[in-house]
């Protein structure tokens, strides 16, 4: 009878850290670029914690604490950021920021254009049966 | 390069497949079907899962382990892969709650607690309310693109290669299992008879005799703890069972902060082993099993203690003081900062 070991602990914070890369590195939102940054601390989170139970010390759950701290802070900041960069060009996307890049480098853009999606058929609509009310002829009064 | 591969090829593998599968997943313009990308997805998580190195383990912590590993890693795929930005936020709530149980598994109570208001109760909450705020129609067109996405994946499929065979090369307990048996069955050993049975001397591949135990342990070891364990052989020489017995407590503790697969020091005339005790010097319990000493400093070794909050408490306001002052002004600025950029320009301030 012997505990999950360390090993498999740190695997899964590891593959959670480069999971957490990738994503940073693919996706244009800015939104889902910062959820991918959180996850790469948390994968580093798993790593401080299983640590700490394999070597009977507490000081890695306290460095856990301050990264949480630390990603409260990330994310405060990182918000405001965001909320600004958004006033400015209506948009989340990274890619409208890129004449920040440096002066030697070439432009990503996006030369395929995205499909349209498909038109729906247009409702079908009832014949227009009896008469208009508004065209009725005015009736005079007999009284 | 052969082997690598041969060595490693168990750990590459389901790496290789998820980041195909990313690969295939990840949002682009002319998407094929999603099937394909699942199943090599799916693959790659159930030998990634498989490969895990629980067999041993107590069975209901490796199933606990397992199911928060394997939600924790599909969660943070959908995260990477999802169209729809709220998707991907409520996928990553689902990584969250899984490390919250690995946490918890780990005896962090205290920090399962706070991850889970923290992250999942506010960070993720204001999250979702820019996205609502900024992003009310749902996924837009960039949303359907992705930046290099080749690329990026053979980056990750690198650094997770290596971090995967490193981890492994360095705590992986499978070959060093049989040599630490022997060393248990040495702690346990009743008489001296026993014991030297147990040490087998055999031709050292320097000339000379030396024990066999030792020179299987030899690789596993750093210099300083190879020193310590190599007192065995005069020990042996004098006969001292005693002194044997504390080499051999010293090797499994050694080998349990590297993450053995064995219970660490079976306590030497002791029916409870000493993990399962609360001992620590912030713990304040007092056991009549005393746990075992280190051979060097003649103190008890470190054990997580079991009041987790008191013991968190303590240590961040005695040992990491000042770090704490410097979290709390840390998050002073960031409030600050925070209001001083997101507040529209020419507002004043009253």
């Amino acid at each position: 009878m012997t505990p999950v070991s360390l090993e498999s602990y740190l695997l899964v914070g590891a593959s959670l850290f480069t999971l957490g890369m990738v994503g940073f590195l693919t996706r244009r939102n800015l939104i889902i670029m910062f959820l991918c940054a959180e996850m790469m601390l948390q994968g580093v989170a798993i790593n401080l914690v299983a640590f700490a139970r394999f070597r009977g010390n507490m000081g890695g759950q306290v460095l856990t604490l301050f990264i949480i701290a630390i990603a409260a802070c990330e994310a405060a900041i990182s918000l405001a950021l965001v909320l600004v960069l958004y006033r400015r060009r209506k948009s989340l996307d990274v890619s409208l920021w890129q004449e920040l890049r440096e002066p030697d480098q070439d432009p990503i853009e996006d030369d395929e254009p995205l499909p349209r999606a498909p038109q729906q058929a247009p409702l079908p609509t009832l014949p227009v049966a009896g008469r208009e009310p508004g065209t009725a002829p005015k009736e005079t009064s007999h009284v | 390069m052969e082997r690598l591969i041969r060595e490693f090829w168990p750990m590459l593998l389901p790496t290789f497949l998820g980041f195909a599968a990313i690969y295939l997943l990840v949002p682009r313009v002319r998407r094929s079907t999603w099937a394909w990308g699942a199943l090599v997805g799916g693959a790659a998580l159930a030998i990634f899962i498989l490969r895990l190195g629980v067999m041993n383990a107590i069975w209901q912590e490796r199933m606990l382990f397992l199911i928060f590993s394997a939600i924790a890693l599909t969660g943070a795929f959908m995260l990477i892969t999802q169209k729809n930005p709220a998707y991907a936020a409520l996928s990553f709530t689902l990584v969250i709650i899984a490390t919250c149980g690995i946490f918890l598994l780990n005896g962090a109570p205290f920090l399962m607690a706070a991850t889970l208001i923290i992250y999942a109760g506010a960070i993720l909450v204001t999250f979702l309310f820019v996205l609502m705020l900024a992003q009310q129609a749902g996924a837009t067109d960039a949303d359907s693109r992705s930046r290099e996405p080749f690329l990026a994946c053979l980056a990750g499929f690198i650094l997770l290669g290596a971090l995967l065979s490193v981890i492994q090369r360095t705590y992986d307990q499978r070959k060093l299992q049989p040599h630490l048996n022997q060393v248990r069955q040495l702690v346990l050993a009743k008489d001296l008879e026993e014991a030297n049975g147990i040490l087998v001397m055999a031709p050292d591949p320097d000339g000379g005799e030396g024990i066999r135990l030792l020179m299987d342990l030899k690789p596993y070891f750093s210099k300083e703890d190879y020193a310590e364990i190599y007192n065995l052989e005069e020990l042996r020489n004098v006969g001292n069972l005693e002194g044997m017995r504390a080499v051999g407590v010293y090797i499994l503790e050694k080998s349990w902060e590297r993450g053995s697969l064995f219970q660490p020091p079976v306590p030497v005339g002791g029916d409870v082993p000493p993990r399962l005790l609360a001992q620590s010097p912030f713990s304040g319990v007092t056991s009549a099993h005393t746990p075992v000493a280190d051979p060097k400093t003649g103190r008890p070794r470190e054990r997580l203690p079991a009041a987790n909050v008191e013991a968190l408490g303590r240590s961040l306001f005695t040992e990491y003081l000042i770090p704490v002052l410097g979290a709390a002004i840390l998050l002073l600025v960031a409030t600050i900062g925070a209001i001083a950029i997101a507040g529209r320009s020419g507002e004043v301030l009253r």
